[in-house]
């Protein structure tokens, strides 16, 4: 999903400033125009703890990828709700609403995401305790082929 | 006292562990009970049995009253296995009954309700007295009493109907229920914290006593018999072994109240977990030998009536104390298991274990709903760590829409 490109948007190396500062463990570095940072969650041990990959770009959604542990052995390959990439290699969050202001380039991903990726493993956690999704959100609309296929 | 359960499995875990515990604990419980809607029924209905009752010319039901009695009137209802209606019983008073044959008596107790067109399908004959079958809600339970025949000289006191019918036998649920009540107020000592005041409403004097309101909070002696109650209707449920031998509510009830009495006023405590696995540590303490007869007799001694031995079946049936210890040892192999877990879908599993699927799921809904409630009044924080807590930090969760399939 593109996102415009405006003045208010605020640079990597701002970004990149505050995550680390709000999570001293956090690492992360800006390379060709693209912000890299990957930092350990430590939720309380209820909820576990998660490394995530943050992926960023000032034209672009920031992407969040779980790194450890594999989501996908500890589901046993079943598909968590609110997720875009889910298999054997990559998981990759959906922690907002596209084309709504929730997340936009003037905003701070310390702020938004990060909080929002703790958000999402918490109820990741009572989807795997109980198999419901307590944390509420969207589904896109089914697209076409989908419905086509779909014996009725 | 022994506090061996809570000392080598629970007080290593962390604050936030404990707490979370007694909280999952707590949901689980309001999740057994009927709800509000369920027991304004269930008072509306025995009240207008109890009208009804007291519009007969007969004067056998001048001056009836009916009032609840058992685990409703005391607050540790537990909703049954694999069946929608909830068991609540009822005293059916009857001051001027006196003289009659018991038998004749809840014949006519029977005959009056059926009278009347909207309860005469519901009744059923019991051995004691009758029911009314609310289908999907709830089993009215009504046994009829009338004033104490066997000098008991107690608050409370009265006659109900023998198993056979053929005396009339002491029984004082009132009392008993009003032990109980001021056993369970009594709060323990917690280390660090001083008293904190109780506030209880005192019973009402009406002639058609109301159900007990209960706050949202029932104190630990009620959740602890809740509990007891909900892993023996689970573990004896389908069990070949112990047909019908299951300990009965009243012992667990006794024998708890009994140890929590004790136990509040000997010592302190850190936390309600402590209270909750000590009580249950000690319970066994409270059965009693007596020598009867030259024979020696177990006993849990009914606290209302020194000559009631509740686990009068223990002594004739071996089989019965067996069932008790069984019971006993697996809830305290059961809770143990549960200290032995710390995240949220192995805690799930061991409740699971505990009190049932239905109660476990419950309660995790009710600390996510919880969770919930302060996400959306923008009350959640993010640590340093990443943890999400409700203690303010630098940075408040926004409010986000997850996204996806």
């Amino acid at each position: 999903m593109m996102k415009q490109y405006t003045n208010t948007a605020i640079t990597l190396s701002q970004q990149l400033y505050f995550l680390n500062a709000k999570f001293p463990q956090g690492k992360g570095f800006i390379k060709k125009g693209k912000l890299v940072w990957h930092c350990q969650l430590d939720l309380d041990e209820l909820y576990g703890s998660y490394k995530i990959k943050v992926l960023y770009d000032i034209r672009t959604s920031p992407q969040v990828y779980v790194i450890d542990p594999n989501l996908y052995e500890i589901t046993g390959g079943v598909e968590p709700p609110h997720i875009y990439i889910f298999n054997e290699s990559t998981t990759k969050l959906c922690l907002y609403l596209p084309s709504s202001d929730e997340w936009t380039s003037s905003k701070f991903l310390s702020d938004t995401i990060v909080p929002w990726a703790s958000l999402w493993f918490m109820y990741f956690t009572g989807w795997l305790a109980t198999g419901k999704w307590y944390g509420g959100g969207e589904h896109p609309e089914p697209d076409e082929s989908f419905v086509k296929g779909k014996v009725l | 006292m022994k506090t061996k359960l809570y000392n080598e499995n629970f007080a290593a875990l962390s604050t936030k562990q404990r707490t979370l515990f007694t909280e999952l604990l707590e949901y689980a419980c309001q999740s057994l009970e009927p709800s509000k809607t369920k027991k304004e029924l269930a008072e509306q209905r025995y009240m207008s049995v109890g009208k009804w009752l007291a519009d007969s010319d007969d004067p056998m039901f001048e001056g009836v009253e009916i009032y609840p009695q058992g685990s409703q009137r005391i607050g540790t209802t537990s909703k049954p296995v694999f069946r929608a209606e909830f068991d609540l019983d009822f005293i059916c008073y009857l001051p001027n009954a006196e003289g009659i044959h018991p038998d004749i008596c809840r014949q006519k107790v029977i005959a009056r309700i059926k009278e009347n067109g909207n309860f005469e399908d519901l009744v059923s004959e019991l051995n004691r007295g009758c029911r009314l079958n609310y289908a999907d809600e709830f089993h009215l339970d009504i046994t009829p009493g009338i004033p104490d025949q066997n000098n008991a000289n107690e608050y409370g006191a009265i006659s109900v109907p023998d198993k056979k019918l053929k005396e009339w036998k002491a029984s004082n649920p009132k009392g008993y229920a009003q032990d109980f009540d001021l056993i369970a107020k009594l709060e323990p000592k917690y280390i660090g914290f001083s008293d904190r005041m109780f506030a209880h409403a005192a019973l009402e004097a009406k002639n058609i006593e109301e159900l007990p309101k209960h706050t949202l909070f029932k104190g630990i002696l009620r959740r602890a018999v809740q509990i007891m109650k909900r892993h023996r209707d689970l573990l004896f449920f389908d069990n070949n072994n112990y047909d019908g031998k299951a300990p009965i509510s009243i012992i667990l009830t006794t024998l708890a109240a009994s140890a929590y009495k004790d136990l509040v006023i000997q010592q302190s405590f850190n936390n309600e977990l402590e209270v909750l696995l000590t009580v249950v540590e000690s319970m066994t303490g409270y059965i009693e030998t007596k020598v009867v007869n030259g024979k020696i007799e177990m006993w849990v001694t009914n606290p209302k009536n020194r000559h009631e031995n509740f686990a009068e079946k223990w002594n004739v049936d071996p089989k019965r104390v067996e069932a008790f210890h069984y019971w006993h040892s697996d809830f305290v192999e059961k809770l143990r298991d549960l200290a032995s877990v710390t995240s949220l879908p192995l805690i799930k599993e061991k409740l699971n274990t505990l009190l049932g699927e239905s109660s476990s799921s419950k309660a995790i809904e009710k600390h996510f709903k919880v969770l919930n409630e302060t996400r959306e009044s923008n009350n959640l924080f993010i640590k340093k760590t990443g943890a999400i807590s409700t203690v303010a930090t630098a940075t408040p969760v926004k409010a986000n829409t997850f996204f996806g399939k």
